[in-house]
């Protein structure tokens, strides 16, 4: 305190003499001017009364000095750094000012509460400095003065009034003076009640939208429930529409997250630990699992990492997906994503565990396979004959999504012979009317394609029709009628792109079209060897990624797995499906036909 | 076995499966027309003949790992014929891998620039390949597992669909005369045929790695050599049938003649060497990782490292410069003899020894509890 105290004084007195200096300075700049006007006025009323004709105007630096323009440059210069280190003073100041003006509390803690009511108020009043929407009601409750303190808007106003201020302002009950008990036990009526002794968790309490009672003579806070704010409504996911599944979908606030949870599961083996991330904006995290059947070791190994995020504000679930993942830098995604809570209890249902973060519609689900994302929530509600056609269609649609444009290069530009006779000699006649080199015809409709799609992502709803119109009409027209690619690749390019439409993770999707040009480059050099060369390449890369511990590709194509494959690349009917995958290890592998089953 | 985090540990299907990915690699494309050249017609004899010797070999190196449950070669062989030797041999060990990678890689790119890509170096094409191989070499155990199977189960059922085809062309009149009475032949073409085999000395380092629950590593193995046997002696039998024996051994590369000579009129798949050869390059690849990563391992076990990775880049320019090295026939040829000398020694000569000496160590123990 006392190395504050003697810095405090040492810099209000360098703050003062600096201010001074300043004033003096500028005191002095206006008196020289004031004298260099008057001179210049009267050397120049003098000249023009000795040369009428021809009156001499001298520069004024000519006759002042000071007043010349790389003096005033010097001063100006000058006044510019002394302004900034009085800033800087400032600064330092009020950080001085803010650590003298520390309360003793313990670690992590603003401050204590204190018995006297006044003392909270100056309290609460420095911690909620510049928060407008903070409001602060005093009132008399029986004998005592209380304080209740809000977030506007995001408190119910009705509760208070009717659960604390009525109750407690009334003055017709017999009993006239109140203490913690009594409030806690028989006057407030709120069922979600909480006597808090932290002054953080008070603050963090009212800024979730929660009340405040302060009263005098009692040193600790009561949290009432009152949150209410402005929502959206569970409504229709937008992301993963299905034609037959159920349509509702998570919306941004955790609370009605986890009551569409719920509301499909009665089981309480489903757990919920709701933890904050996110130095500055504590935001909720809820991890949930069935917990007799979870790995050992996943939910501990999920909450690890989340405890390891040390990040200032946590404002979506993408951010928690990049600290959580263990390759940040693969374009795959290593969490699944979704909005549907359906898919999240199936999840959990195969031992898994999901993550919802508050403020956003899309939960996560940990570990992720590729198999996992090639399955959608349709697949379950139609037959298994039409479902595992689909699942296969998806599989090879992941195939051309990557690689239809480079084989197209490989086998024009190095192995026409691979084509049929009359086919080569159709294409070579169409691909005599452009004038780039395959590669260069594939780069740039891939490029226009990116441009379009980015273009259609970005624009308004009611606008983006209208462009991919124009683009579709651009590229499918114009840009083959100009000359400039050749129809054959325009069929390309679109099957690709469609054939990443067809994808049910839309990051998957796009890490798919992130691969495609660096196969288009390895193509032009190499051909197909080259294209081979980015398949063994991204595979090896797939198989070395691990989402929590588990491959990336799960069961496909694993023998030791072959039980997995039954709800793999095929769906087989419900009835056959009796064991949960085993790639998840899950504790009870039986699903139906078991004691639980 | 459960799919799970950084495996360190193998099942016997897994093994089975590294058995095939390393054996079914180069040598399909080019060493059918050596063994034709040793037996003719009965090529497929020596074949079979040949994966029985070698399956025997492939028994007795289990046998021996299983004088030394979960403990590597790298650590017993030194035992068994003391330091001093016992790091010559698995000098040797390394060797033979080396050496089958450096024609494996060698005759790869052979192939490739002489029927892909005219005009390219074939050092280029070695250069790309062995980056990828480079990359998968330097993950993890399990990850290399999840690759090999992954490529083998996709890429081996291709490359014999593909070259199944070429039934179309197959003359039975071929096959004749059905018993040219030359056993020598047949004999030399089953010690040739180790040139097909050649890889199955991995199971003598990857034992310890197979989970030693109510496994039997010995009937994995049979597996996978009745598979490559089956594939192999298809190899030779197509290629009889559809060329003639003469004319096979007078072709550098038979098997890729005959599946240029097959012809689907009417369909959209015309010349099919190239989907063959492109099909033929991961099951390459998978044989390739296999003698790249052991002998990166062997040295990490033997330095007492816990990664191998730094080996693997520092054996990498040695693969390489071999590979490039390996220009001409003639050097290909004899490097060929060599590699097959000390293979077959080691097999035969090393491997038994060492179980001699691991059973006398054994009965010396019990005299001397």
């Amino acid at each position: 305190m006392q190395i504050y105290g003697a810095a405090y004084k040492l810099l209000r007195k360098f703050f003062f003499a600096a201010r001074r200096t300043v004033q003096k300075f500028l005191v002095i700049l206006a008196i020289k001017l004031q004298e260099i006007a008057k001179n210049t006025l009267y050397s120049v009323e003098g000249k023009s009364m000795k040369h009428k004709n021809c009156p001499q105007i001298h520069k004024l630096s000519s006759s002042l000095d000071s007043a010349s323009l790389s003096k005033a440059k010097d001063q100006l210069g000058r006044l510019k750094q002394l302004t900034v280190d009085c800033a800087e003073i400032g600064e330092e100041i009020s950080r001085v000012v803010a650590g003298l003006r520390q309360v003793a509390a313990p670690d992590g803690q603003p401050f204590l509460f204190t018995t006297v009511l006044k003392e909270n108020r100056k309290l609460l009043d420095a911690v909620f400095r510049d928060c407008a929407d903070i409001k602060y009601r005093s009132f008399q409750a029986k004998d005592r003065q209380a304080l209740l303190v809000y977030l506007d808007g995001m408190t119910d106003m009705t509760i208070l009034e009717k659960d604390v201020l009525q109750t407690l302002m009334s003055t017709g009950q017999e009993q006239n003076t109140i203490d913690l008990n009594m409030l806690v036990n028989n006057l407030l009526t709120s069922a979600g009640l909480t006597v808090s002794y932290q002054a953080n968790q008070s603050i963090e309490a009212v800024m979730t939208g929660n009340a405040l009672l302060l009263v005098d003579g009692i040193a600790q806070g009561l949290l009432i429930s009152t949150t209410k704010h402005v929502k959206r409504p569970v409504s229709e996911g937008t992301a993963e529409d299905v034609m037959r599944g159920p349509h509702d979908a998570f919306n941004e606030t955790l609370n009605d997250n986890l009551v569409l949870i719920r509301r499909r599961t009665r089981d309480t083996n489903i757990k919920i630990r709701i933890m904050q991330i996110g130095e500055r904006s504590k935001t909720a995290v809820a991890v949930l699992y069935a917990a007799n059947l979870v790995k050992p070791g996943l939910v501990e190994e999920v909450e690890r990492r989340l405890q390891l995020i040390k990040v200032d504000k946590i404002l979506s679930a993408g951010m928690v997906e990049e600290w959580l993942v263990d390759r940040p830098w693969s374009p795959f995604p290593q969490m699944q994503g979704t909005e549907r809570p359906d898919k999240m209890v199936a999840a959990l249902y195969e031992g898994r565990v999901g993550i919802i973060v508050d403020n956003t519609p899309f939960v996560l689900m940990a570990p992720c396979t590729y198999n996992l994302i090639m399955q959608s929530a349709d697949d379950y509600s139609m037959p298994p004959l039409v479902s595992s056609v689909l699942r296969a269609t998806r599989h090879i649609a992941a195939f051309i999504a990557i690689y239809l444009p480079s084989l197209y290069v490989a086998i024009i530009s190095y192995h026409p012979g691979m084509l049929p006779t009359t086919m080569a000699i159709s294409v070579a006649e169409i691909r005599a009317r452009t004038p780039f080199p395959s590669f260069l015809e594939a780069l740039l409709m891939e490029a226009l394609l990116e441009i379009f799609q980015e273009a259609v992502v970005r624009l308004p709803r009611k606008i983006a029709p209208a462009a991919s119109m124009l683009g579709g009409f651009i590229i499918g027209n114009t840009v083959v009628q100009a000359g400039l690619i050749n129809p054959l690749l325009v069929v390309i390019i679109a099957t690709t792109a469609i054939a990443s439409y067809v994808m049910p993770s839309y990051a998957f999707s796009m890490g798919l079209r992130t691969l495609r040009v660096p196969m288009l480059l390895l193509a032009s050099i190499f051909g197909l060897y080259g294209v081979m060369l980015g398949i063994l390449a991204v595979t090896i890369h797939v198989c070395s990624l691990k989402s929590f511990g588990e491959s990336y590709l799960g069961g496909i194509l694993n023998i030791n797995l072959i039980g997995d494959w039954k709800d793999s690349f095929v769906r087989l009917p419900q009835r056959l499906l009796t064991t949960r995958p085993q790639e998840f290890g899950p504790q009870d592998p039986i699903r139906s036909g078991g004691k639980n089953g | 076995m459960a799919n799970l985090e950084h495996k360190q540990q193998m099942s016997t299907a897994d093994f089975a499966v590294m058995v095939i990915a390393a054996t079914f690699g180069s040598q399909f494309i080019l060493q059918t027309r050596n063994l034709i050249a040793d037996a003719e017609q009965l090529a497929w004899l020596s074949v079979v003949l040949g994966g029985l010797v070698y399956y025997a070999a492939a028994y007795l190196m289990l046998s021996l790992g299983r004088q030394f449950p979960g403990e590597s070669p790298v650590s017993y062989l030194p035992r068994l014929w003391g330091p001093f030797l016992g790091n010559i041999i698995l000098l040797w060990f390394v060797m033979v891998f080396i050496e089958m990678f450096w024609l494996g890689m060698a005759g790869f790119s052979h192939v490739v620039t002489f029927f892909m890509l005219e005009r390219t170096p074939s050092e280029v094409v070695t250069l790309g390949m062995l980056a990828v191989l480079v990359y998968l070499s330097l993950q993890d155990l399990g990850t290399i597992i999840r690759v090999q199977m992954f490529v083998t189960l996709v890429a081996i059922p291709i490359v014999t669909v593909v070259w199944l085809l070429s039934i179309f062309n197959f003359q039975p009149d071929n096959m004749l005369p059905l018993w040219p009475l030359k056993i020598k032949g047949i004999l030399s073409g089953a010690v040739d045929s180790w040139s097909l085999y050649g890889g199955y000395e991995l199971v003598l380092l990857f034992l310890p790695f197979v989970c030693r629950q109510n496994t039997r590593p010995a009937r994995a193995i049979g597996w996978a050599f009745f598979c490559v046997t089956l594939l192999f002696v298809s190899t030779v039998v197509l290629s009889v049938g559809v060329l003639t024996s003469d004319a096979a051994v007078n072709t550098p590369y038979p098997t890729m003649i005959v599946i240029r000579s097959v012809e689907l009129p009417g369909t959209f798949v015309e010349r099919l060497e190239n989907y063959l050869l492109f099909a033929w390059m991961p099951a390459v690849f998978s044989s390739l990782t296999m003698f790249m990563y052991i002998p990166a391992l062997v040295c990490a076990q033997r330095w007492g490292h816990a990664d191998h990775r730094p080996w693997v880049l520092l054996l990498a320019p040695i693969m390489f410069t071999g590979a490039v090295l390996l220009d001409n026939a003639k050097i290909i040829h004899q490097v060929s003899n060599f590699l097959m000398t000390v293979a077959l020694s080691f097999s035969f000569i090393v491997i038994p020894v060492s179980l001699f000496l691991s059973w006398r160590r054994d009965k010396k123990r019990r005299g001397n509890p």
